[in-house]
């Protein structure tokens, strides 16, 4: 038994010997295998597109996630009232062909389209939209619902006061303040219209066979491994040039990108920057980048009791930790951020100064706090690759280096995706890392959603430093109903002040994430918004 | 080969005894084990990692958890003999600390198999019937489980850091010591010098121990060598999973996960860790097999 095992780990060397040379050899006799391979399997003419990413969906309802890789699948499957125009934020029509708000703002009319079907074959009318509305408004699992339209528990309606059927192909919103965002809001994936019919008869399981208006139809889930989406023949907008997307999961950056290499997959997100240099090296493949807006940051949980709660403890980490440095681990791919905004977004107060790499002002701080000896604290990260932030491991471990000579003794807990976005929604750590990808193109996306004290809520919170101003939240609430866009811009750059001051983050990175593809993959144009459905892009065959 | 039993509280003769009756076979054994290449190879190994974790400060480059990012992944050279990882760490000095840890894995989860399994073993095997059957059927659900299976399941519930995996490598390896024991302590219990010894009254616990368990020594010995090289891996592997040693320890199976994502780029960084893994596991079965056919009576001439 002994010399078996000692033989195993002769072959697993030579296995791992081989894999190794096998990488660094030519490439070129390998991809032309596989890619005899690929000629075969699609003689039946159908193009299938493979797309290789980290960690599977959660749930196939939007209204029950938050998470980018369900949004991801959710975005090919439903349709929302309006959507984002190809390349920007700016909004054009989906299910809806026209929109007027009143002139206080409070009240929304939508016309609708009159051709469209469910996936199951039942019609799509101004009911459904207020049946999912109220579905909505009925429940608090809907984080998103919460996050954007003021909604809690104690009033699951939010500022939507009713949403009524005002024909069969109108549907008329009334609010109970003005929304600026409103409109832009609609056009977010979560908000993607439901068949009614199916949420009735699925019941609980409703998000393992999510029925949706949009260019793809839902075909199949093997949970952990992939899912798969058929092009939607019906589809009133363009219909999808390809047959088929295969959603693979593959956890392992390596793992994933030697798929790609060998033909096996088309497409992949979460690439390890240090394998850029590779694709630009391989004729086969390509890096299409995804336009920036989204950031990566380290939440200070500032309702733990400890040195978290003190303002000078969060300022000094933020002044202990080098963040050029820190930046550099993202090969290129990210700029250093020092507000929650990014720079892309309109409201970015470009006049703050971050705080800057300074150990000593760090350390009279950490002094003037009491904290003068330091003190042990953990940081929640997370195992798999988001877009805003590659290498979250090894993230982690720089800042438990830089942060030990301030004598901060950072012991790391990495847990998977699932775990990790369950363990700080409920506040159960000191420091965490996490990011965010806006979904629509205002800045009330980043700051109400992410450090207003409405969304310090345990359990569903989006402010996960569970950070509470009074006066933040009065501008942010205040931005929310003006709807001049340069008075917001104002209320916005105060509200960035305060937030600077008050340190609840130590803003890492604002990232442009790079997505692999193969050369025959065409016409794909990532939105900045971190989703869209793919029925413009084609694969050559 | 046996032991006199000694009715009376040590004298000088009985001391005298009592050390000059072992000689011969330890000293066969020597002979035979270094006229073994294969055991002398693993000898040879041994006694470099062992030299190598006292030294270590003396040998080590750089400071194992110092980071110089701007020099990442840099690729084996004069000022970094095997390279740096991910953070720019020299890969040589993780390597030379990770044998302090290796080697401390390796003893402390030896240790704890060794003590649970040789106290099982021992009274399962003297007292027989009905502590037998309790001692042996556990043993037999523990080895149902595939060792590195239980060992993360263990870890699961403990918490991952290296010190439950130690624990939880340590309790996988206690099966093997405890049948290994028990088969020893069935053959010697039925000698005659047990009969003398229980003859005159000696209590069990006196006959086990004093004239039971001296008997038992070569196997347990040969086990533990061999044990100390299974451990090792198997508490590589949980750090691999992220179940062991946790960062920045410069731990060899983590030193390979987190190096994975490298691993077209920059082999260097799995190469090495995987390559000391390998030597020092290799070194502790030569030597283990070595000592085996050196104590085993069956193949004296």
């Amino acid at each position: 038994m002994i010399n078996k095992k000692w033989f195993g780990i002769l072959v697993l060397l030579f296995a791992m010997l081989l894999v190794v040379s096998a990488c660094t050899g030519d490439d070129g006799d390998s991809s032309n295998e596989s890619g005899k391979e690929k000629d075969t399997e699609n003689a039946t003419g159908d193009k299938t597109l493979i797309f290789g990413r980290g960690a599977d969906s959660i749930q196939l309802d939007p209204s029950k996630v938050t998470d980018g890789e369900s949004i991801y699948v959710t975005n090919q499957i439903y349709d929302t009232l309006v959507r984002y125009e190809e390349d920007s934020t700016e909004v054009k029509p989906a299910l809806a062909t026209e929109w007027t708000p009143s002139e206080d703002g409070l009240t929304w009319t939508f016309q609708l389209r009159d051709d469209v079907t469910f996936h199951d074959g039942s019609e799509f009318t101004a009911e459904d939209v207020v049946f999912n509305f109220e579905r909505w408004a009925t429940s608090a699992e809907f984080i998103y619902y919460g996050y954007m339209f003021g909604a809690s528990e104690e009033d699951l309606g939010g500022i939507i006061e009713s949403v009524e059927a005002t024909s069969d192909y109108e549907v008329t919103f009334t609010l109970s303040e003005p929304n600026a965002p409103f409109l832009q809001t609609l056009a977010m994936p979560p908000f993607g219209i439901a068949s009614p019919e199916a949420v009735e008869e699925h019941g609980e399981d409703y998000f393992k066979n999510p029925i949706g208006t949009g260019p793809f139809v839902f075909s199949e889930w093997v949970p952990d491994d992939s899912i798969t989406v058929i092009k939607n023949e019906e589809y009133f907008g363009d219909t999808a040039k390809v047959d088929k997307v295969i959603f693979r999961t593959i956890p392992d950056n390596g793992a994933r990108f030697m798929e790609l290499q060998s033909g096996s997959i088309d497409m992949m997100t979460g690439l390890n920057p240090q394998d850029i240099q590779t694709i630009d090296a391989d004729e086969n493949l390509q890096i299409i980048e995804r336009p920036s807006m989204n950031v990566s940051y380290m939440a200070m949980n500032t309702d733990k009791e400890g040195p978290l709660a003190e303002k000078e403890v969060r300022q000094a980490i933020n002044l202990a930790i080098d963040k050029e440095k820190l930046v550099s681990l993202y090969e290129g791919i990210g700029k250093p951020a020092k507000n929650p905004l990014p720079p892309s977004l309109w409201g970015f107060n470009d006049d703050i100064e971050d705080y800057g790499y300074d150990i000593e002002k760090a350390k009279e701080l950490l002094a003037e706090a009491g904290f003068a000896d330091g003190f042990d604290i953990t940081l929640n990260t997370f195992s798999n690759p988001r877009p805003y932030m590659p290498q979250p491991k090894v993230s982690a471990q720089a800042i438990q280096e830089m942060l030990k000579e301030v004598n901060i003794n950072v012991e790391i807990i990495e847990s998977d995706w699932d775990t990790h976005l369950s363990l700080t929604e409920n506040g159960e750590h000191d420091m965490a890392f996490l990011g965010w990808t806006g979904d629509n193109g205002d800045p009330d996306n980043f700051l109400y959603v992410l450090l207003d004290k409405d969304n310090a809520k345990v359990g569903s919170a989006g402010n996960i430093a569970f950070y509470k101003n009074d006066e933040v939240h009065d501008l942010l609430k205040a931005a929310q109903t003006e709807m001049d866009q340069e008075k917001r811009t104002e209320l916005y750059l105060e509200a960035q002040e305060l937030i600077h001051e008050d340190a609840p983050w130590f803003p890492i990175a604002h990232t442009t994430p790079p997505i692999a593809a193969n050369q025959k993959v065409s016409d794909y144009v990532p939105h900045s918004t971190g989703s869209e459905p793919f029925n413009m892009l084609d694969i050559q065959e | 080969m046996a032991r006199t039993p000694e009715p009376l509280p040590s004298t000088g003769s009985g001391e005298t005894l009592k050390k000059s009756k072992p000689i011969p076979l330890w000293y066969e054994a020597g002979l035979r084990l270094i006229k073994s290449k294969t055991a002398l190879v693993g000898v040879i190994i041994i006694v470099l990692l062992v030299l190598t974790a006292i030294l270590a400060p003396v040998i080590a480059t750089h400071n194992p958890t110092d980071q110089d990012i701007v020099n990442r992944y840099q690729a084996p050279s004069s000022a970094y003999l095997l390279g740096t990882d991910e953070l720019g760490r020299d890969i040589f000095s993780r390597i030379v600390y990770g044998t302090r840890i290796s080697i401390q894995i390796g003893v402390i989860a030896v240790g704890i198999s060794l003590v649970i399994g040789v106290f099982l073993g021992g009274i399962a095997g003297y007292y027989g019937r009905w502590i037998d059957q309790l001692v042996m059927r556990f043993i037999d659900i523990m080895m149902a489980f595939p060792s590195i299976l239980m060992a993360i399941a263990l870890v699961a519930v403990l918490g991952p850091s290296l010190q439950n995996a130690m624990i939880a490598v340590g309790i996988v390896g206690i099966p093997q010591f405890a049948r290994i024991v028990r088969s020893a302590v069935l053959s010697i219990k039925e000698n005659e010098y047990i009969e003398a010894a229980k003859s005159i009254g000696a209590k069990h616990g006196r006959i086990l121990i004093q004239h039971v368990l001296p008997n038992c020594v070569a196997p347990i010995i040969v086990q533990a060598t061999l044990g100390v090289g299974t451990a090792i891996l198997d508490a590589a592997g949980l750090s691999f999973l992220g179940l062991g040693a946790q960062p920045p320890t410069p731990e060899w199976g983590a030193m390979l996960s987190d190096g994975r994502a490298a691993i077209q780029n920059a082999p260097w960084v799995v190469a090495f860790p995987g390559l000391a893994i390998f030597l020092v596991v290799l070194g502790f079965n030569l030597f283990g097999d070595g000592l085996r056919d050196a104590l085993d009576p069956r193949l004296k001439r």
